[in-house]
């Protein structure tokens, strides 16, 4: 019974992460900030 | 901290798993986005305070849960079935295969409670150690597998995965085919 809801399970998963796009365009936006961001704190 | 141009690969990798992970928790596409969204506006705002060479993953995932339920103490509403609409989809056994297991397994997991839920996704889906999950859910590593342990006792009998064997055998379409063969 384990084995078979952990299949379903990763199954549901990996559909859920697979949703539209992986990395809606977005997330992508925000995560390029992170430059900027990491280059504020290196200056404070 | 000088510039790491992994950091942001490894933020890039990571969000496919915490965009399943809160689409899981909340059962709604939308409002998953939006905890993504500012999971990861928080996660750049306080970039300094991540140390490097631990897990990232596992810090985005620390930041989404907390956000997750400092909301639903907020909105003081969740998708836990309250209405019981989806135990009525739950009253017979699976039929058409994937799809309806599919399906089920969203109603199920929408039925338990928030901590089990959380508990079961981060190690049974994401991948997580029960150490890692108990550090992410702020909680002893045996509260973790409690939860974890309930929540897979619940989710069996919630799909009837009490006979595994009458899943794997053919569908009710395909024995009628076989009968009507016959």
């Amino acid at each position: 019974v384990q084995a078979e809801l952990g299949r379903r399970l990763r199954h549901f998963y990996d559909t859920a992460k697979n949703e539209d796009e992986p990395v809606p365009a977005r997330f992508a936006e925000i995560i390029d900030r992170l430059d900027r961001a990491v280059v504020r704190e290196s200056k404070a | 901290m000088t510039i790491d141009n992994g950091l942001r690969d490894i933020m890039l990798g990571a969000t496919p798993n915490l965009r399943a992970f809160a689409i899981s928790l909340t059962s709604n596409v939308d409002r998953a986005d939006d905890l993504v969204q500012e999971t990861l506006m928080r996660a750049i705002a306080n970039i300094h305070r991540f140390e490097p060479g631990t897990n990232m993953q596992a810090w985005l995932f620390t930041i989404l849960r907390n956000l997750f339920h400092s909301e639903y103490r907020k909105r003081r509403r969740e998708v836990e079935d309250a209405d019981g609409k989806y135990a009525a989809t739950l009253a017979e056994q699976p039929r058409q295969g994937a799809h309806l297991d599919f399906q089920d397994l969203r109603a199920a997991l929408a039925r338990l409670p928030r901590d089990q839920r959380e508990a079961l996704l981060l190690v049974g889906a994401s991948g997580f150690s029960y150490e890692q999950a108990a550090a992410i859910c702020g909680c002893a590593v045996g509260t973790i597998k409690s939860r974890v342990n309930r929540a897979r006792t619940r989710l069996a009998d919630l799909m009837h995965l009490t006979d595994i064997d009458g899943d794997i055998g053919p569908d009710g379409v395909t024995l009628s085919a076989l009968q009507a063969v016959a």
